[in-house]
């Protein structure tokens, strides 16, 4: 039986026949291939591709309106949908299957009488359902855009059902721009504001009649945020948003789920379990040092063999008072070993993960948790542990970013925070539209238990029984 | 001042559960596409249960329903609750596992699997829409296609020597239409969504529950009101005079002694 590997995903590694290695040609060239050209021009010279390939690929992805279909269904999930689809069945199938159901042996009016529920109970649920759903995905959005939920924050990137209540009452739709254009632009300058909030000095920073700007500069650098409208509420924001005011914890804490005590100490159990559960890569392209997709998990291994073997040439100079230079020649001769016992101990430690946990590198490069090295590299200053990182991989992890510095570390940050945010913005809605409407079907459904009899009697009395009915002494309406 | 705090206790309260949720909220991230039918499910799940507990206690007193209709009524909404709840939840778990990765891998090429604990991919097929393969020669072409857009555009850049990065180009291509990009990503979203609700919402809520439902609340119900009747018809039989004989000394009841004696014993 043949073993099944896990897919190498990078098969770029491995480029196709008669391609020519791309670093030998740039670097022979005037030209500049693609990935040394500026992030810009990547993104436009891939969205020129996209455009062209985009409708290709639609007719592969076979018949039209099933695509469409999944396309619709992934851009309105959601509390509000999975609503509508269990009104549509239970208007369209269940009627059917309980009137025309050949296991039962009940009369045909009673059957009928009970199909007719169907599609009262799916208009009563429906309209309770979709006012509820309708209000909290409204009032949601007010939360998460205005600061008021602060674990997410959705000022630095609005998102566009928010923006769409804005655009209404602005003057750009009275002037005929369309929401779109308005929506970029507004979103781009946001974008701008709080990337200055979080990487700029946070005692070069004021604010005043809710216009935020540099003290040496005057420059503005954003106005009438929501909830940022005072130096009481911009110090509180600086105070734990400002990368000069954050240690690597709060970082970790926050994208990560660390959690520590109030002295700032990790808590021993959760450090262990989220040291070994958060990938390595992850952790390095959450901070920006390597760009996501790029650098694969076995560069990654080598790079820290790489680093380990430096670490021991070093360890043997300084032990054997020689230079570096000799110390690589000795490790020349005695290193077969040598080299084969670090690789081994990196083998051993990452064991048969198919990625190098979080836990597994920092263990690799000298931190560890017993002797609470790791406790203090995650304490240090942003700025400082970026550093560190930055010396450790530099020349040594192909595609490492070693010139990140603190804006680019925060554009990294701010654009993986956006994206996460928005996935916790629509999922986070989605479980409050559930349990919000646990109550409301309690109201639904008494409506229906009064609704239901009287409507039937009207429109269908043939279907109600001719038997008197009898007085009962307990239960009744409700 | 009082909508604003107002705002600030919902938000906070809101900020709480949201940190309660964070794990499962870190999963939608990385699993957008079986998250989405995740929560699909549990939506549908929820409901029925209250609707399960409600519906049968209010059908059970509802007065306006008529006598003859109310059992049936009632025991069909437990037993709809019943086999909605378990039913949608078995089958999501079933289709989810099986049946989804592999309508999935006609589009892009690329099976997700368990092994292990570990949630694992294999390419399967080159062919596939959304397969880097596919993806890699539409980009060839496209390079080809639009080289002179490309250089009027998009400054400083030489066609031929991008091209020659071609597989880097694939990959930024591929995050935007590759399986996991917005492009596979709808498809693949889209495809779990629908698949959970024809699954669940139609097949067991819709065809299977009502099927199986509908006969056993008949038969339930029936069962009942035979017995009740039957205690009925007992009962009026013990009260009514009419029916029993007088015991006298010439004519003792059956079963008796004719001297009565028994009469005076009690167990």
């Amino acid at each position: 039986m043949s073993r099944i590997e896990p897919v190498n995903l990078n098969r770029f590694s491995q480029p196709k026949q008669n391609a020519v290695d791309s670093n030998i040609a740039s670097k022979q060239s005037f030209g500049r291939g693609f990935s040394d050209l500026p992030d810009k021009s990547k993104k436009d010279i891939v969205n020129i591709l996209v455009g062209d390939i985009n409708p290709k690929l639609d007719k592969e992805l076979g018949w039209g309106p099933l695509r469409k279909t999944y396309e619709y269904l992934a851009h309105t999930k959601g509390e509000m949908q999975n609503q509508l689809v269990n009104a549509l069945f239970t208007t369209t199938l269940a009627p059917f299957f309980i009137a025309f159901n050949p296991f039962s042996d009940k009369s045909k009016e009673d059957k009928e009488y009970l199909a007719l529920r169907q599609p009262i109970s799916a208009v009563i649920a429906l309209t309770g359902g979709a006012a509820m759903t309708k209000g909290v995905n409204v009032y949601l959005d007010k939360l998460y855009n205005e600061g008021f939920n602060k674990a997410i924050d959705l000022r630095m990137e609005p998102n566009n059902s928010y923006l769409k209540s804005i655009y209404k009452k602005s003057d750009a739709k009275s002037k005929g721009v369309k929401f779109d254009d308005w929506a970029k632009d507004f979103k781009a300058k946001r974008k701008e504001t709080f990337t200055m909030l979080y990487s700029e000095n946070p005692d070069n920073i004021q604010i005043k009649d809710k216009v935020i700007s540099l003290k040496d500069t005057n420059k503005v650098i954003g106005r009438d945020i929501p909830n940022l409208d005072t130096p009481e509420a911009l110090k509180e924001y600086l105070d734990k948003n400002n990368l000069h005011n954050r240690k690597l914890s709060d970082l970790l804490k926050e994208e990560f789920n660390f959690e520590f005590y109030e002295d700032g100490k990790a808590k021993p159990t959760n450090l262990n379990s989220r040291l070994s559960e958060v990938k390595a890569i992850d952790f390095l392209s959450e901070i920006g040092l390597v760009e996501k997709g790029k650098v694969d998990d076995s560069k990654l291994k080598q790079a820290v063999l790489n680093i380990r073997q430096d670490k021991y040439k070093g360890a043997l100079a300084e032990t054997l008072g020689i230079s570096k230079e000799k110390a690589k020649k000795a490790f020349e001769i005695v290193g077969m070993d040598t080299s084969r016992n670090i690789e081994m101990s990196v083998g051993e430690d990452v064991g048969k993960a198919s990625s190098m946990s979080m836990g597994q590198l920092f263990h690799q490069l000298g931190y560890k948790v017993k002797d609470g090295k790791i406790q203090e590299f995650i304490n240090q200053p942003i700025p400082k542990a970026l550093d560190k990182l930055k010396e450790i991989f530099n020349g040594k992890l192909e595609d490492f970013n070693n010139k990140a510095d603190l804006k680019y570390f925060t554009e990294n940050i701010l654009k993986n925070k956006i994206t996460k945010l928005g996935s916790y913005a629509s999922n986070h809605k989605t479980w409050i539209g559930i349990i919000t409407n646990i109550f409301t079907t309690g109201v639904t459904c008494t409506v229906l238990n009064w609704a239901y009899p009287r409507i039937v009697e009207a429109l269908f009395p043939n279907l109600v029984a001719k038997h008197p009915a009898k007085a009962e002494k307990k239960g009744g309406n409700k | 001042m009082a909508i604003s705090s107002i705002n600030k206790s919902v938000g906070s309260f809101m900020n709480y559960t949201t940190k309660k949720l964070s794990k499962s909220l870190e999963k939608g991230l990385k699993q957008p596409a079986s998250y989405a039918a995740k929560l699909m499910v549990i939506s549908f799940i929820s409901k029925d249960a209250v609707n399960c507990a409600l519906y049968t206690g209010q059908s059970l007193n509802n007065k306006k329903i008529p006598e003859d209709k109310r059992k049936f009524v009632a025991f069909l909404d437990l037993f709809n609750g019943i086999i909605n709840v378990g039913g949608q939840a078995l089958s999501f778990v079933l289709f989810e596992n099986l049946l989804v990765p592999k309508l999935e891998s006609i589009y892009t090429g690329v099976l997700r699997y368990n092994k292990d604990g570990q949630k694992l991919k294999k390419v399967v097929s080159s062919k596939a829409a959304l397969s880097e393969d596919n993806i890699y020669k539409h980009v060839e072409k496209a390079l080809k296609d639009n080289a002179d857009v490309i250089t009027q555009k998009v400054k400083g850049v030489d066609v031929s020597e991008v091209a020659k990065d071609i597989n880097a180009v694939t990959k930024s291509v591929m995050e935007k239409v590759g399986h996991s990009g917005k492009k596979g990503g709808d498809i693949v979203t889209g495809l779990g969504l629908l698949m959970s609700a024809l699954t669940t919402n139609a097949l067991i809520k819709r065809v299977a529950s009502p099927l199986i439902a509908t006969p056993l609340a008949g038969k339930l119900s029936d069962s009942m009101d035979a017995k009740a009747k039957a205690k009925k018809e007992e009962d009026s039989k013990g009260n009514d005079l009419s029916t029993q004989v007088a015991g006298t000394i010439n004519n003792p009841l059956p079963n008796h002694p004719e001297d009565g004696s028994k009469l005076n014993k009690k167990a």
